[in-house]
């Protein structure tokens, strides 16, 4: 099953869900852990991996053969994102606006254009037991995370069980790359104006995609619904309610999984485990 | 007239909230901008009133006319973003994996697939609560081109600013380090970096100095939650001295930032003179940056 942790908002707790339902899952069964928020990867600092290795991340990049180049300048005229330019004297390539589309170097009349690459960032894979760790880090300077997000998603880690994906914050492209083809969204939404504001953007979104999907409400407060009631004027379900505690924020503000640290939060991301299990049955049947 | 553009790297440290707060303290004197455009929230606090509303259009999109289709399957082979998909006996393309670039436009035989534009979102001018101009925006659902769009309002602020003899535009950034944080920082004078004490605020800090250094920036920094974890807070005073970025205020973990957002207020309406007086600082120091 594969479940893809998101919520619009950057800073509801994203990354504290998935690195503790990651923690939980694993005891029982083999669980892959995806970093997908390439720009700020945070999932390592909350887990104790071993056994690193990183393999960097490459995308293609046109080469202009000078000597076979006549400037013509179809490739010029077909990039639809200036990165390529033909003058008469020369072609200039401008890496960061090419989205690699091989449009260029298919239609070159003269095949004056070949495939070259550039690094967007790096995968790497580590290991604690059960629990794989598959984090993409998007190399500094570098704009297209989304193309890093794909990689990383598609990077074979092995196992059949549970596929976590920490998604980046915002809802454009590279959240879009993030939960494109998951079979469950566990959105985490904060109940104040920021909070609801960006969880219905994401609502939104997910409705689009057709998806399915359920809320977290995490920071809680004693008294406020605000999240709850928003999902059930929505017909949503929520999946967990996580309380507004400075345990928890501190606890998580020094880099511990709240689950090992705190006995009665790990019953509630054991509850979550079990709700997104029977919404997998949901899934399948 | 300068920019100043205020980034996190990781989201939920409080840049939004302190963003409006130098937006009030300034006044007339700043045109505020919101870059965050695929989750804005500036103006849930400005409740601005709207004065001129502008449609948005960004990129292409393909459509693939059935009529003409032979069926023939190159364009889903040319595709190098899986956009394409066989659905239903037909192909059909993906809107939210479609990147624009016309690569299957080119390869039909049929002609069957023309380039669509695309209206990616809206973005607006408004007067705030308080009287200045704030200029946001809104991307479409499922949307990318986020960097013009952030580039797009930045210009207008700019403009407005000039307009309006302010002395500078602040800017509310989107966190992370990728494109629309890098659109926002293109042409910036100074960077204000809102962090938090934890360890990833910490580590998403390092990368995003790193980013401000890439572009030869200036930088200072506000440390937000400082109590949360002291250790951390303690680490980060140490890296932005040694990456020459001044810090001008740290702040302890305060229920005025989710209280002031539940009530829809700003954190200098809020009653807390301590807090007001930090920000107070902060606005000064920022009057003689660029």
């Amino acid at each position: 099953m594969k479940v893809a942790i998101a919520s619009g908002k950057g800073g509801t707790g994203k990354t504290l869900v998935a690195t503790n339902l990651a923690r939980v899952a694993s005891r029982a069964s083999d669980v892959v852990l995806y970093d997908l928020d390439v720009e700020e990867p945070n999932c390592r600092l909350f887990l104790n991996t071993h056994d690193r290795e990183s393999r960097p991340v490459e995308t293609m990049l046109p080469v202009i053969d000078e000597a076979k180049c006549t400037h013509c300048g179809i490739c010029s005229d077909l990039c639809q994102f200036n990165a390529i330019v033909a003058t008469l004297e020369r072609v200039l390539v401008f890496p960061d606006l090419c989205h690699g589309c091989y449009g260029c170097l298919e239609l070159c009349p003269e095949g004056a254009i070949q495939e070259g690459s550039k690094k967007i960032g790096k995968i790497t894979v580590s290991r604690d037991e059960s629990l794989t760790l598959v984090a993409g880090e998007l190399e500094i300077g570098e704009p297209a995370a989304a193309v890093l997000v794909g990689r990383t998603k598609g990077f074979p880690a092995g196992g059949n069980g549970l596929r976590l994906y920490d998604s980046p914050p915002g809802t454009s492209c590279p959240v879009i790359e993030a939960v494109r083809d998951v079979d469950y969204v566990v959105l985490v939404g904060e109940p104040t104006r920021f909070g609801l504001h960006d969880l219905d953007l994401m609502v939104q979104t997910l409705r689009k995609m057709q998806l399915p999907f359920g809320v977290v409400a995490n920071k809680a407060r004693e008294g406020n619904e605000a999240i709850e009631e928003y999902c059930r004027a929505g017909g949503i379900e929520v999946l967990l309610r996580i309380p507004w505690r400075m345990d928890i924020a501190g606890d998580t503000a020094h880099g511990r999984l709240v689950v090992e640290t705190l006995p009665d939060v790990r019953v509630l991301f054991e509850d979550l485990l079990e709700k997104l299990h029977a919404s997998s049955k949901g899934v399948e049947a | 007239m300068k920019e100043i553009v205020v980034m996190s790297g990781k989201g939920g440290t409080g840049k939004t909230s302190i963003t409006a707060a130098l937006g009030v303290l300034a006044g007339d004197r700043a045109v505020v901008t919101d870059c965050d455009v695929d989750a804005a929230n500036l103006h849930l606090l400005y409740e601005p009133e709207r004065q001129e509303t502008h449609e948005f259009w960004s990129g292409k999109r393909a459509v693939i006319d059935e009529g003409s289709c032979s069926l023939c399957g190159i364009c889903q082979e040319k595709c190098h973003f899986d956009a394409i998909e066989f659905e239903g006996g037909r192909y059909v393309v993906d809107p939210l994996g479609c990147e624009g670039c016309a690569v299957c436009e080119q390869f039909c035989p049929e002609e069957a697939i023309r380039m669509q534009d695309v209206l990616a979102g809206e973005w607006y001018v408004s007067r705030s609560r308080f009287g200045n101009w704030l200029v946001h925006a809104r991307l479409g659902i499922g949307e990318g081109n986020s960097g013009k769009l952030v580039s797009q309002v930045k210009r207008e602020a700019r403009k407005i600013a000039e307009r309006e003899n302010a002395d500078c535009v602040i800017a509310d950034g989107p966190p992370g380090i990728g494109c629309p944080v890098i659109a926002s920082l293109s042409g910036a004078d100074h960077v204000l970096i809102v962090t938090e004490a934890t360890r990833s605020g910490l580590h998403d800090l390092r990368r995003l100095i790193d980013l401000i250094e890439f572009f030869q920036l200036d930088a200072s920094c506000v440390i937000n939650k400082i109590d949360l974890n002291a250790e951390v807070g303690t680490e980060i005073e140490q890296l932005c001295r040694e990456r020459g970025i001044e810090t001008v205020a740290t702040i302890p973990y305060s229920r005025v930032f989710p209280d002031s957002l539940q009530d829809g207020k700003t954190i200098v309406e809020m009653g807390d003179r301590e807090l007001e007086r930090k920000l107070g600082q902060v606005w000064n120091y920022l009057s003689t940056v660029g």
